[in-house]
């Protein structure tokens, strides 16, 4: 993974799910729920402050938007990505 | 069926007066629960718990059956014809301790599914704004029956699914980091996670963990808030915060279990007929 801000979401991801539920290969298209890092709400919650912390305020009206955001770790990079650059 | 049956239901309850309206309400909660046998027997071992000889037993069955065609009703507005009619039923007891924080900044309700509910939309008729956060209702309501109700209803945050309510929780700490109001009920039968858990008489209370994550994060004072009605009157009653979180998370832990408990046993003891969650609801928690 070289984008950086893909991998900084990978390490957030994986620090919250903990090694054992982290997929031996992860990558863009890794599932941040069930079948992928099987994240729950409170952990998505957790996810979601630590990429405040680590890339500002980029969560605000994500109501609507939620189920495609945290999809994938590339969703949420993406997400991520374009919120920063508007 | 229930959540099929009762839009349609709710659709010409609209059209009779509210006394009628409301006494079919109770007639269809009470059949419902005889019909379901898992719901009858566990209606009757809470009467068995809480009541003090057998004809206390059979009238706390039946009030309690009744009780859920009644606040349901409330809820819906059937049987209340405007919001100030339904305004001059409303007491609220500890509002001075709501008021002493408002200006301090975010404010935490916490509810529980005891009593007639309806919180937001009680203290929205009080001025207050209130923020709900939850999965919603279970079926669709026609608009007309509701509509007092929804026009007293503060804004809501509805969630469907894991993704939906981590955005509910974080625009939910957005609201209480900028002064807001929001009320979130503790023991919802969503799959959340536990925060812990209240043995009370009869049942075991789930605690869930939103709430007290979002009051660890954001600091925010939280009061628990519960609702009965006691004769025509419909009592919102505001305890005292909680404690203040503790930095040690099992420490917070006990002191939040320690607060609620004596608030809920007393709740049970003076209205176990009003107690519909722990009476009705199955216990999901206790499942092997």
């Amino acid at each position: 993974v070289t984008d950086p801000v893909l991998r900084r979401v990978i390490e957030i991801v994986k620090q919250v799910a903990g090694p054992q539920r982290t997929p031996a290969e992860v990558g863009p298209s890794t599932l941040l729920a069930g079948g992928g890092f099987w994240l729950d709400s409170m952990e998505l919650f957790e996810v979601i402050l630590a990429c405040e912390a680590a890339f500002g305020s980029v969560f605000r009206g994500l109501d609507e938007d939620a189920a495609r955001v945290f999809h994938t770790a590339g969703s949420l990079a993406t997400a991520i990505r374009a919120r920063t650059q508007a | 069926v229930q959540v099929a049956a009762l839009p349609p239901l709710l659709g010409v309850l609209r059209r009779m007066p509210g006394g009628p309206a409301k006494g079919t309400l109770i007639l269809v909660g009470i059949v419902q629960a005889f019909l379901d046998g898992a719901c009858w027997r566990r209606a009757r071992a809470w009467a068995a718990v809480h009541a003090s000889g057998p004809g206390d037993r059979r009238r706390l069955l039946a009030r309690l059956l009744a009780n859920r065609g009644r606040f349901l009703a409330t809820a819906l507005g059937v049987g209340t014809p405007d919001p100030e009619s339904f305004r001059r039923q409303l007491v609220f007891e500890g509002r001075d301790r709501l008021d002493a924080l408002v200006r301090t900044g975010g404010i935490m309700l916490l509810g529980f599914h005891l009593g007639p509910g309806g919180t937001a939309a009680k203290l929205g008729l009080a001025g207050y704004v209130v923020t709900t956060a939850g999965a919603g209702l279970r079926f669709r309501v026609p608009a007309p029956s509701y509509a007092w109700v929804g026009g007293a209803r503060s804004p809501s945050i509805v969630w469907a699914d894991a993704p939906s309510r981590a955005a509910g929780l974080h625009r939910l700490s957005e609201l209480l980091q900028h002064g807001g109001i929001v009320s979130l009920t503790a023991d919802s039968r969503e799959d959340g996670r536990p925060a812990f858990e209240v043995p009370l008489p009869g049942r075991t209370l789930r605690v869930r963990a939103g709430w007290f994550v979002l009051r660890r994060l954001t600091g925010a004072p939280t009061l628990p808030v519960l609702t009965s009605e006691i004769g025509r009157r419909s009592v919102v009653t505001i305890h005292p915060p909680l404690p203040d979180p503790d930095p040690d998370l099992e420490r917070d832990r006990a002191a939040c279990r320690e607060t609620l408990a004596p608030i809920l046993r007393e709740y049970v003891r003076r209205f176990p007929e009003q107690c519909l969650s722990l009476a009705l609801w199955p216990d999901e928690g206790a499942r092997p």
